[in-house]
């Protein structure tokens, strides 16, 4: 009887250790992102989905195949433009331009940005200003008869404010 | 004789869970995709994730900031960094400082805040472009930004 007892406890510790192990534990709570992914208008054999993520002190960048149908074009561009705008402007201020970058063949690309746009836009301390991300995706056809790139853009694609 | 039997009964349940849960742990070892941007800075930073060696002619991006009354080009550091779960991050890090505005314009004339020109800008991109020269697919082109933009604006 007390063997038993044991083999339930054993068992029951078990259990719940293996709970703890596996189940994944709620998220930790983190300041505001700003997101947009996906393009505004696509063009026929378009296949590129692309994705910017804003935070404060980081920003993300990525690109990836999707709803493909140019089945031979693995290569893929995107690249950023990135604007500060004052309360009460309609138009963004340029800040800065950052080069295309390429999948190299890969299905998917990305890449962390572990600074602030603002340190590339910093007119001045103790300003208000919302920093957007325009972005541009284009894939590579290459298949004969209309070969070229294919692709689109959104904008803003997202944005924070840099408040002091 | 009988307390060994009963360690057994005890240990041996726990071992195999254990056993189970070590191997369903590590089967789903893959890299995540879920991990958020604010999550790697902070584990970049903390040590959790592993600095791995970044290609030669990968090192740097070069960009084009404008700076009030004409480009500047500053540079960037490229990382890459391998977490105990596998995944692996491209990383954008030390940016350069961004250098006091010049009292002179490139025309020798006062700086005076303004938006840059899509002249500027053309001549801006095609230079950044070109430092930076990116690879290309099999008989593709270089890549034109302007002619894409023109033909972006034209079917808008």
């Amino acid at each position: 009887m007390g063997n038993r007892k044991r083999w339930v406890r054993a068992l029951i510790a078990s259990v719940m250790l293996l709970w703890a192990m596996l189940v994944p534990q709620p998220a930790t709570a983190h300041a505001p992102e700003y997101t947009k992914s996906g393009i505004m208008y696509g063009e026929p054999g378009f296949c590129v989905h692309g994705a910017v993520t804003q935070g404060h002190s980081w920003h993300s960048i990525g690109t990836q195949m999707s709803n493909c149908q140019n089945v031979v074009s693995t290569w893929h561009a995107q690249y950023q433009e990135y604007y500060k705008v004052r309360p009460g402007d309609y138009y963004g201020r340029y800040c800065f331009y950052e080069p295309e970058r390429q999948s190299n063949n890969q299905q998917s690309f990305s890449k962390l940005y572990t600074w602030d746009i603002w340190y590339w836009c910093n007119d001045g301390g103790g300003v208000n200003v919302m920093l957007t991300v325009d972005s541009w995706q284009w894939s590579w056809d290459g298949r004969a008869g209309n070969p070229g790139w294919k692709g689109n853009a959104w904008r803003p694609a997202t944005s924070h404010c840099h408040c002091p | 004789m009988i307390k060994s039997i009963a360690h057994r009964r005890v240990l041996l349940p726990i071992l195999l869970l254990l056993t189970v849960a070590v191997v369903a742990a590590s089967a789903d070892a893959e890299p995540k995709t879920d991990r958020d941007g604010q999550t790697v800075v902070a584990d970049i930073r903390s040590g959790k994730a592993q600095k791995v060696p970044t290609a030669k002619n990968r090192e740097v991006t070069y960009a084009g900031v404008w700076r009030g009354c004409k480009f500047v080009t500053l540079k960037y550091h490229n990382g890459t960094y391998k977490f105990p779960d596998g995944e692996v991050v491209e990383v954008s890090e030390n940016p350069d400082p961004l250098p006091p505005k010049d009292k002179l314009d490139k025309d020798g004339k006062d700086c005076v805040d303004r938006e840059p020109t899509e002249a500027e800008i053309n001549a801006m991109r095609a230079e950044i472009n070109a430092r930076n020269a990116p690879a290309r697919p099999p008989g593709a082109p270089p890549f034109d930004l302007d002619a894409e933009r023109a033909k972006e604006r034209r079917a808008s």
